[in-house]
């Protein structure tokens, strides 16, 4: 087995029960650094870094800072993307019971590269003591004239707010996110324009999801040069890894991007059963098989979010594409024609698998939704949604052939 | 749950319609429920119309119930926990507790709602009793563990 390469971002024991000594003893490092440094220096360090979002979507980091940066708007608005709705996915969760300086840091690095005055950080519906420790934190950093007007004696003004928003997986989309901030239904707009054009209050807004930031405050204190010597290009720096489904130590793996999924399956104690396939990055990433199991969790090769949720032979596919499908239909939010339309065209096709002749049909059909959507849908939650039910039935057709023709002992199903 | 109380808290969203989900979430840490009482007073406040507060509370799955729930258990139905026999769970508690899921029982007291992940996945089949993790390894305890909070 490789060795697990030693955690910098996972390094501390949760610090809720000894709160004021981290405080206390929290160094600010990356902090002092940037501020010796001018937005554009800061922005050219992140650029040097590689650093592309941990949310899913894997965009250059420094590119979005300097976007924001380059808006001739004077309001500006820094966005902390803590929802953390894809199943399986609990790793930011796991950083803020860590390290919450590290995110609130680099919030504050953000607002004084792009001058911003406000920022917010968006927590899952479920993170109350997570809630109630940066609540603490914040006022003691307001104390501390660490933030409020006049931060740290440098003429800038900037304060963070927390909102623990209700349990609904479409509000972690980011501009789904700017209107739960609002305090409206959480349905997408298009793009353009995009957040760094209009986002919150239609004013230019810097989004990162948790790890995102964690790892801008990692840069700054150790450098962009460190951070390179970690994983592939394209794919550098640590990387945060949640392992669940049929798996024996289900948990967070801080690893690097050059891991692969067996390294991932033997740090956590090894699969539950023989390996049947994951899906990489939840439901709605892609599905690793036997034969990929020595690719690394790259981003070209879709880590995502860094989700991975196993299953064993045991497991049917239908019974799978099913609950994806389900998840999905549950959980858009029907705004959209293409989205609405095709979702439901999609449960049905699940819903009433028994009923067709054969699979191509199906296979052809989903396939089509999925493509209609990617084309033309407000947002991505339905073309993700659609991408795993098509690749299971690639994969595993003797498993929707059985459902098609006398039924399933592991579903229990008969025609 | 007096009205007095309600009137304070929703009084100190006054004139802030952006804080329609703030104040939800407070209501639901105390009441885990919108209380029916708080809709006009929301309105008058917040200055939004019945339809706009209604749109948006429906759309987050707010429950909005008379008085206020004893017991609000979530069991998540996500993959993670999907894969652990999260269907049997609901099924348990719904038959010992006599609940349907995602509906109040007709005494009010409890709710056992359906979720799509609570970020406990390495802890699945995740279940939160008022907001907090309990484990479902041993469904009669977690049984009793309701029936605890329901007396
Ligand atoms: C349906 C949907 C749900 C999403 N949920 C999350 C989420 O829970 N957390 C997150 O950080 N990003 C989520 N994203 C991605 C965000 O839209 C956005 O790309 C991200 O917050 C940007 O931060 P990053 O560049 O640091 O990754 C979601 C996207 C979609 C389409
Ligand atoms: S793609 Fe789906 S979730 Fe996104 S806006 Fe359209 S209907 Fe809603
Ligand atoms: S999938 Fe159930 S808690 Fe995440």
């Amino acid at each position: 087995m490789k060795p697990l390469p030693a955690p910098v971002l996972t390094a501390n024991a949760p610090v809720a029960d000894r709160l004021r000594e981290y405080y206390l003893h929290y160094p600010f490092h990356a902090l002092q650094k940037a501020l010796a440094l001018s937005p554009h220096e800061i922005i050219a360090e992140l650029k040097a870094s590689g650093l592309r979002g941990r949310g899913g979507a894997a965009y250059p980091l420094g590119r979005k800072w300097e976007c924001v940066l380059q808006q001739p708007a004077p309001v500006r608005y820094i966005v902390a993307n803590g929802e953390e709705g894809e199943p399986g996915t609990f790793k930011d969760r796991v950083l803020l019971e860590r390290n919450p300086l590290a995110v609130i840091e680099a919030m504050i690095i953000a607002a004084y590269t792009v001058r911003a005055r406000a920022g917010y950080i968006y927590l899952n519906h479920s993170y109350r003591q997570i809630e109630q420790t940066l609540q603490t934190l914040l006022a003691w950093l307001r104390e501390d004239q660490r933030l409020g007007n006049n931060l740290l004696k440098r003429q800038f003004d900037f304060d963070i707010q927390v909102r623990r928003g209700p349990s609904r997986y479409l509000s972690g989309e980011e501009t789904a996110l700017f209107h739960a901030l609002e305090g409206r239904r959480a349905e997408p707009s298009s793009r353009p324009p995009y957040p760094t054009e209009q986002g919150l209050w239609r004013k230019p807004t810097i989004i990162n999801n948790i790890e995102t930031l964690s790892c801008v405050a990692l840069i700054l204190e150790k450098g962009s040069k460190w951070f390179t010597t970690l994983g592939p290009v394209n794919s550098h720096g640590p990387k945060l890894f949640c392992i669940t489904g049929d798996i024996k130590n289900p948990g967070v793996i801080e690893a690097a991007m050059d891991a692969s999924l067996r390294d991932l399956i033997e740090w956590a104690g090894g699969a539950i059963g023989d390996f049947k396939g994951a899906m990489v990055s939840g439901p709605s990433g892609c599905l690793f098989l036997p034969d990929d199991l020595d690719k690394p969790l790259t981003v070209q090769n879709g880590c995502g979010n860094g989700t991975v949720v196993v299953f064993n032979d045991t497991r049917c596919a239908v019974d799978l594409a099913r609950h994806v499908t389900d998840f999905f239909f549950t959980e858009h939010c029907g705004q959209c024609l293409p989205g609405r339309e095709s979702m439901k065209q999609a449960k049905s096709l699940m819903d009433n698998l028994e009923h067709q002749p054969s699979l191509a049909p199906l296979q052809q059909r989903y396939g089509e939704l999925h493509t209609l959507l990617l084309n033309s849908s407000k947002c991505g939650l339905c073309s993700s949604g659609t991408a795993m039910a098509p690749a299971l039935m690639q994969a595993f057709p003797a498993d929707f052939d059985r459902h098609m023709h006398g039924g399933c002992a592991v579903c229990g199903s008969a025609v | 749950m007096t009205t007095q109380t309600l009137e304070q808290i929703i009084s100190t969203h006054a004139g802030k319609p952006d804080e329609l989900l703030v104040l939800a979430e407070q209501l639901m840490d105390r009441y885990r429920a919108i209380p029916t009482a708080a809709l006009a007073l929301m309105q008058q406040q917040l200055g939004l119309t019945a339809t706009e507060i209604q749109s948006v509370l429906s759309f987050y799955h707010y429950p909005v119930t008379d008085a206020p729930i004893k017991c609000h258990v979530e069991v998540c139905r996500a993959l993670s926990c999907h894969l652990k026999s999260a269907d049997a769970v609901l099924r348990h508690l719904c038959d010992a507790l006599d609940a349907l899921p995602d509906q109040v029982t007709e005494d009010g007291q409890l709710l056992i709602a359906r979720v799509d992940c609570l970020s406990d996945c390495e802890r699945a089949p995740a279940v939160h009793i008022n907001g907090e993790y309990v484990a479902a390894t041993d469904l009669d305890a977690l049984v009793q563990r309701i029936q605890a909070a329901l007396a």
